[in-house]
């Protein structure tokens, strides 16, 4: 078959000839897809509140390891504004309120409404004593 | 169209033929865009850049992804209209791509918000959706039609052509280093005359593809064009292609914020520097 019959053959059709059915799906989840990403990126940009972050830490889990006492967190932040290099503390306390150990560690990035977990590692155990975690500074990413 | 077709073309053999144009893009999609995939900066980038930045960018790419079909698409296409489906195929293909890879890479869980997985995979697809329309000409060609369609879509391709060829070659290469906080770094490490031999460097690198690899479209390097004429309407603008990418793709990331003028330049000129190679080697992809 010769390029000449091959384009005239293709120009003698219409667009919809020439568009397969399932072409034309493909074609049309590709235009949603856009159309969401615009809308969906554009109703953020204009209505999401600029509340900074709010971070929330709570324990998920104690957990004995060969070095002393795992404790499993997460992280969750409520606020509008994603934080970066979070710091999270957590002190442990004895009955008296006296001070036995604290342990600190980051977390990358916690965006916005979406949360991240770690741990810290103890060598009292946790469940004893009065264990407080939190998250104490950020920056702005 | 990419298989023979006939006057008795029937509808299961247009078919087939998308889905092999289809499997090729999703390879082509895979190929131009896992290096953001794998880049790190490209992960928070999605929650962290500016909402209407990141809206400007996907925006930009339709037209883009339209011309890019227009003059190397996965199919022979007839008018503008077929360009415009092929470039909704092209970003469906480039979002379902980057969506299961930053799946498989765990990069996107159930405890992220809708925001911040969304951002992930639309940012990433447009590199993808570009790998995807690159595919046809990049990975060829399984039957005969292949160098009759390019040759046709060749023809197409003016100087304005060309030019638009070359920036979307810079986008594609200076993509995944745009990114990252090496940009700056050697942009700070180098003194200001190493800057201006990256710069010089650059142009002369252009040249050089330019020059040994000539141009389609009967912009061919012959005795006639002089050295100056191919210097200055090639290799000069299509620097300055490369280096106006590299402040887009900066902006649009948020990485030239609270910076001063003269580091600005200079992270540009770095970044120029994979951008120009991108411009130049279109010339060698397409």
């Amino acid at each position: 078959m010769s390029d000449k019959n091959k384009s005239s053959d293709d120009k003698n059709k219409s667009l919809a000839e020439r568009t397969s059915l399932f072409e034309w799906i493909v074609a049309a989840i590709g235009a949603i897809l856009v159309l969401f990403s615009i809308g969906f990126i554009t109703y953020q940009a204009i209505f999401a509140k600029d509340t900074p972050p709010n971070l929330i830490v709570n324990v998920t889990s104690v957990k004995r390891v060969s070095s002393g006492y795992l404790v499993e967190f997460n992280v969750k932040n409520e606020g509008e504004k994603t934080a970066a290099s979070v710091s999270i503390e957590g002190k442990l306390s004895d009955s008296d309120g006296k001070e036995i150990e604290t342990k600190t560690t980051t977390i990358e990035y916690v965006a916005s409404k979406s949360e991240r977990s770690g741990g810290l590692i103890y060598k009292e155990n946790p469940e004893i004593n009065k264990l407080e975690i939190s998250a104490i500074g950020y920056k702005d990413p | 169209m990419l298989g023979k077709s006939s006057k008795a073309s029937s509808e299961s053999e247009i078919n087939d033929n998308f889905l092999k144009g289809l499997s090729r893009a999703f390879a082509g999609a895979i190929i131009f865009s896992y290096p953001i995939l794998m880049t790190m900066e490209m992960w928070s980038l999605g929650f962290t850049i500016s909402p209407t930045r990141l809206t400007i960018y996907i925006l930009l790419s339709i037209p883009l992804l339209v011309g890019l079909s227009y003059f190397v698409g996965f199919k022979d296409t007839e008018n503008i209209a077929d360009d415009i489906i092929d470039a909704f195929v092209g970003f469906a293909v480039g979002f379902v791509a980057s969506a299961i890879l930053l799946y498989i890479f765990g990069l996107i869980d159930s405890s992220m918000s809708y925001y911040e997985i969304f951002g992930k995979i639309t940012l990433q697809s447009v590199t993808a959706a570009i790998g995807a329309m690159y595919a046809h000409s990049e990975l060829g060609n399984s039957d005969g039609d292949f160098s009759k369609d390019q040759e046709k879509k060749n023809d197409r391709l003016n100087y304005w052509g060309e030019l638009f060829l070359m920036s979307v070659g810079a986008i594609l290469l200076a993509m995944s280093p745009a990114a990252t906080e090496e940009m700056y770094l050697i942009a700070f490490k180098m003194s200001d005359i190493q800057i201006i031999l990256l710069a010089l460097g650059s142009l002369i690198m252009m040249h050089a593809f330019v020059y040994t690899v000539g141009f389609k479209g009967g912009e061919s390097m012959n005795d006639e064009t002089s050295f100056w004429t191919v210097f200055l309407r090639f290799t000069v603008v299509g620097y300055a292609i490369a280096l106006l990418m590299s402040l887009y793709l900066l902006w649009t990331f948020g990485s030239l914020d609270g910076m001063g003028l003269k580091e600005i330049i200079k992270v540009i000129i770095v970044l120029g520097f994979p951008a120009a190679l991108g411009a130049a080697a279109s010339r060698v992809i397409i």
